[in-house]
């Protein structure tokens, strides 16, 4: 009893795991917590709000901070994939626009152009903003594509280090990634893009 | 040399930390969702202690929480935070001979209480078994979430301000 009112009041630390254990926060219980012969707590509800002992493994916390840093830093290369990828959805997207756009004319046998005026203006301006969206986007992939690169190299590096959740499914998207950042870095400097 | 099997089962919601014979054990997830792990242990008995860390849990919580914020532009790509404010404290020493199965059955978490259920062999002796509401992760957490809408909206207010006004 004595030990354990103790360990709760969070005098105890486990010095035997070899580990660098800090505490945050002591707490009592006081008297109102109560033992039954099994040795087991049942902490009354007002005692328990009380209760903020927490041991602290340096060691986890890092591990955790890798863990959160590397799952940033993935979802930042899937940020910047998405935005290179762009680069061919946009275009994709203006091809698409004005196909649909004269396929409606077909199926509608061109009463649409004579129910919706400027129709066809509209169609065609979609595929002007997305070749200004494409200039814009190609301008800045020189620039994108080696920061992905090295985002996505310190990323894979991260995650393989990565000791608290390690997923194999991201390291796999990661170096696939990689391989992606690393064929357009090629291809940019070659002047092809 | 003895074989310690442990089953978490209801446990990998609150992502606890087990260690046996004060080493860290690293808990893998099996297909129904239960924590289970496996320590080789020299000594006829061991000593399984179960606790909960959060990232809110540290010294520099707020110093990392910022730096998080900013790295993940504004808190965007950043995973949101475990809202699970539990603090867990259970201990049992158990007795090892050949392969011995312990599994730890976790229940529904309220405010406080016992922990969970311990079966297995005979031989295990609970020390601590408990959980509680923890307030200060609780706190903390509040904090770096209002801390994190103020930033966001200041930044960006202070950003489409600085657009308009070049």
């Amino acid at each position: 009893m004595e030990e354990d009112n103790q360990r709760l009041s969070g005098t105890e630390e486990h010095s035997d795991n070899g580990l660098a254990l800090e505490e945050v926060s002591i707490s009592n219980l006081g008297d109102n917590d109560v033992c039954d012969d099994n040795n087991q707590h049942k902490i009354v509800q007002e005692d328990a709000n009380e209760i903020q002992q927490q041991k602290v493994d340096n060691g986890s916390m890092a591990t955790m901070y890798l863990s959160r840093l590397s799952k940033i830093m993935f979802n930042l290369t899937i940020a910047m994939i998405i935005f290179v990828s762009s680069n061919f959805a946009i275009g994709i997207l203006g091809i698409l626009a004005v196909v649909f756009g004269f396929m409606l004319i077909l199926l509608t046998l061109g009463i649409i152009l004579l129910v919706v005026p400027g129709y066809w203006d509209g169609i065609m301006s979609i595929s002007d903003s997305s070749s200004d969206l494409l200039e814009f986007v190609a301008k800045a992939l020189p620039i994108v594509a080696p920061i992905g690169l090295g985002v996505s190299i310190l990323t894979l590096v991260l995650l393989c280090c990565n000791k608290h959740d390690r997923s194999v499914l991201r390291i796999v998207f990661c170096s696939i990634f990689v391989v992606v950042f690393a064929i357009l870095n090629i291809l940019s400097w070659g002047g092809r893009i | 040399m003895n074989t310690l099997s442990l089953k978490l089962l209801g446990a990998s919601r609150i992502n606890p930390t087990v260690y046996i014979d004060g080493k860290k054990i690293k808990c893998k997830k099996n297909k129904f969702g239960a924590l289970e792990c496996a320590y080789n242990c020299a000594k006829s008995e061991a000593e399984v202690v179960i606790t909960r860390q959060t990232e809110l849990g540290g010294k520099l919580w707020l110093l990392m929480n910022m730096i998080f914020f900013f790295i993940s532009i504004l808190g965007i790509l950043d995973p949101p935070y475990d809202k699970v404010c539990v603090a867990v404290d259970c201990k049992f020493v158990v007795q090892v001979q050949g392969d011995t199965s312990v599994t730890v059955k976790v229940g529904t978490l309220g405010d406080s209480g016992k922990f969970a259920t311990i079966e297995g062999t005979d031989g295990i002796k609970e020390i601590s078994n408990y959980y509680a509401f923890d307030k200060k992760i609780k706190r903390r957490w509040r904090i770096q979430a209002a801390l994190r809408v103020i930033l966001f909206i200041g930044i960006v207010v202070g950003l489409i301000f600085l657009l308009i006004n070049k």
